[in-house]
């Protein structure tokens, strides 16, 4: 009898200990997210987890390949300490719900006596500036001394989305630019949108039409069937200063331009010869402050 | 005598232990000398700095405007320092803005970081690439285009001269 009852305080406390091994199970929203992403919540239910029943849950983060790995919010100044881990990385309760804790971006905490707001994930890892870097990052929950912890073998982690350039029917280089700024406008189209008039996949003499707009929508100035040049990337492109763009109509100047009009027309050929211009629709974009 | 044979091999041992004094290396370079001449735009670039920090491919990154507008080609562009501290610039038929004359200096004599021009009261501070080329003939201007609220580098020039 004995014996039976020390098999089954074994067994059960085997169980015991399983269950205390569990992951914390978490959700992220959005479900797919890049280093770049905004407005981010992570949360995590700690149920059966090993810091299951603590009020107060820490997370320790870190990024494969960044030196130091870790999150900016498990240490305050100098490099992370697993002994003294920053307020910043305790977890938000969920209201209603003790078993459950969040992590939402942006995240505005003190760190060094400054005040820093991380807006995304590359930022809490201190590489917003070179958000490539980031591909993963692995997580674990953990009390506050550390004596409680959830596995650190990288079970749990949220993998990133590759921050890849998407190819567009339309877009500027810069991507976004200021009106002090040389841009260039380029339409690809191999990515002709469906509502386009289909002719264009087989126009010729591509040329474009640029207009500068005030805020309030009114011309500026315009140029029209200004010629473009075919890219090695088969986009056909259009380069220009909005200040060298025209003489600006007096009482306007380059800091009223706020946005611009771009207009594509190529031409088509009947097989009797007759040319019929073929045009894509009005792109707009808006012009940054930059200093 | 076997105890002073200790006593040197134990002397020996310690001072060869010691570490040798790090000999000067050179003069401090004195850049200002160097940078005086007249330098001309051989290319003109511009970075999309979001693209970059993304490791976006060369054609969404950086384009090379040096030739970017017919007739009115950045290579025109010349700038001349000379050493009584004036300058003159030259923008030929380019849209470069650049102040035409004034004095220049280097923002630290020792370790220049940028130029600083300046006219009446009017001033232009232009970031210094790396220096390494200078003594070659090459130096390379740098202009940040950044976002007032967050201060974060949205667009960059680079400036690419050599001196004639």
């Amino acid at each position: 009898m004995k014996k039976l009852i020390i098999i089954l305080t074994i067994i059960a406390g085997g169980f015991g200990a399983k269950a205390q091994n569990a992951l914390p199970k978490f959700t992220v929203t959005p479900s797919e997210i890049d280093a770049l992403t905004e407005n981010v919540t992570i949360v995590f239910d700690v149920t059966g987890s090993a810091v299951d029943g603590l009020t107060d849950v820490y997370i320790w983060a870190w990024a494969p390949g960044l030196s130091p790995s870790e999150t900016l919010l498990v240490y305050d100044q100098g490099s992370p300490s697993w002994g003294s881990i920053s307020q910043n990385a305790k977890l938000d309760p969920v209201p209603g719900d003790p078993k459950k804790f969040k992590l939402s971006l942006p995240k505005t905490v003190t760190r060094n006596g400054v005040q820093v707001t991380f807006n995304n994930v590359a930022e809490l890892f201190g590489v917003g500036d070179t958000p490539g870097k980031i591909k993963e990052f692995g997580f674990l929950l953990r009390s506050q001394d550390g004596s409680k912890q959830t596995p650190g073998d990288g079970a749990t982690k949220v993998t990133l989305l590759p921050l890849e350039f998407t190819p567009a029917y339309f877009r500027t280089f810069p991507a976004k630019v200021s009106n002090k700024d040389v841009v260039t406008v380029l339409l690809n189209l191999n990515l002709l949108e469906s509502g386009e008039n289909q002719k264009l996949k087989i126009a010729g003499d591509i040329t474009v039409s640029v207009t500068l707009l005030k805020a309030n929508g009114t011309e500026i100035l315009s140029v029209e069937n200004a010629a473009t040049l075919f890219t090695s990337q088969k986009e056909y492109s259009y380069t220009f200063l909005p200040a060298m763009l025209g003489a600006f109509p007096a009482g306007t100047s380059l800091n009223d331009v706020a946005k611009c009009h771009v207009k594509f027309s190529g031409k088509v050929y009947s097989q009797a010869g007759a040319a019929e211009t073929v045009q894509t629709k009005v792109f707009e974009f808006e012009f940054q402050q930059y200093n | 005598m076997k105890k002073i044979v200790y006593l040197l091999f134990i002397t020996l041992v310690v001072f060869s232990c010691m570490p040798d004094e790090i000999p000067p290396i050179g003069e401090k370079t004195n850049y200002k000398p160097m940078l005086a001449g007249t330098w001309q735009l051989s290319k003109f670039e511009q970075i999309d700095a979001e693209a970059e920090s993304k490791n976006f491919p060369e054609f969404a990154t950086r384009k090379d405007l040096t030739n970017v507008f017919p007739g009115h080609p950045y290579s025109d562009f010349t700038i001349t320092f000379k050493a009584d501290g004036t300058f003159t610039s030259a923008k030929g038929n380019s849209y470069m803005q650049f102040m035409a004359s004034g004095n220049w200096a280097l923002d630290d004599e020792q370790y220049p970081s940028a130029i600083v021009l300046t006219s009446g009261s009017t001033s232009q501070k232009i970031a210094l690439g790396s220096l390494a080329d200078v003594i070659v003939g090459k130096v390379q201007f740098k202009e940040e285009r950044k976002q007032p609220d967050t201060g974060k580098v949205k667009i960059k020039y680079v400036y690419s001269l050599t001196k004639k």
